[in-house]
């Protein structure tokens, strides 16, 4: 009887800590959705045409119908639509052979129910073909928006840490 | 920062060293991005009130040539002068082989500097 009490104590410890650990936070559907974004970005010498424009498609799963976007380095601000991202999707990863991004560093911060910001290191490297092989390291900050699927990037700001 | 590290060894940074005091011109620091898994490292070579130029791959700081005996290979570089402003340093990586434009240099804030390099 005290042996399966005492099971029955470390199993509900550990339920609580797997829990604890793994529950679904608003912060951990975030930063999982944004390392999965980076992994819809990679692209090895296995991919295919047809595989990347099936895989452009899957950019609704991670972006709003219109995402603000700013590199501070490149003067760049405007707004595109998911349609430009997916593209852009198809138009980059045909210029490149090999590219991926890798997300650290991430940090959430919920500003309501349906607004959250998310600061993380990004770094980005290509396989050459029409542009050229590079290695990037970029801070970037990202504006999400809750909808009825879950949250979705709408806003992109590539900072410019080394002012030149 | 090649060839002065190579690319993909493992060294140290220390933390404490720059906690009572500022980093100085000349020394390799850490400087954070988002958070401190990802740190480019940089050669402090101006800090704030200083002009910076580059003339043909020669640094000149307030109109001064300034001798760099860690640069291995003389680059071509121009890059017109800039004040650095106040709480900011200018880094450059010792790589002066690669163009100006591939290159991540620039003024950073002090507060972005996480230690110096001390291997």
């Amino acid at each position: 009887m005290v042996n399966k009490k005492n099971i029955l104590v470390v199993f509900t410890v550990i339920s609580l800590i797997l829990l604890f650990l793994f529950y679904p936070t608003e912060k951990r559907k975030i930063k999982r959705l944004l390392k999965n974004t980076a992994e819809w970005v990679r692209k090895t010498e296995e991919d295919t045409a047809l595989s990347i424009a099936l895989k452009s498609k899957r950019s609704r799963k991670y972006f709003s119908q219109k995402v603000f976007l700013k590199i501070e380095r490149k003067e760049i601000e405007r707004e595109i639509t998911i349609e430009d991202i997916e593209k852009g999707y198809i138009f980059l990863m045909g210029s490149v052979v090999t590219f991926k991004a890798t997300i650290s560093d991430i940090k959430v911060e919920i500003l309501n129910n349906f607004l959250a910001e998310a600061n993380a290191s990004v770094i980005v490297e290509t396989g050459g073909k029409s542009i050229e092989e590079l290695s990037s390291v970029n801070e970037v900050n990202f504006g999400l928006t809750k909808t009825d699927e879950g949250w979705r990037i709408n806003k992109i700001v590539v900072k410019e840490v080394l002012e030149k | 920062m090649e060839p002065t590290l190579k690319d993909g060894s493992i060294h140290f940074i220390c933390r404490m060293c720059l906690l009572f005091r500022s980093p100085k011109k000349g020394e390799v620091v850490g400087i954070r991005l988002s958070g401190t898994k990802v740190i480019l490292l940089k050669r402090i070579i101006a800090k704030e009130g200083e002009k910076v130029e580059f003339k043909n791959g020669k640094l000149f700081i307030n109109g001064s040539e300034i001798d760099e005996p860690y640069i291995k290979v003389r680059s071509d570089w121009n890059y017109e002068g800039k004040l650095i402003e106040k709480g900011m340093v200018f880094v450059v990586g010792d790589n002066r082989a690669v163009p100006i434009e591939s290159h991540d240099f620039g003024e950073v804030s002090e507060e972005r500097i996480v230690g110096k390099l001390i291997w």
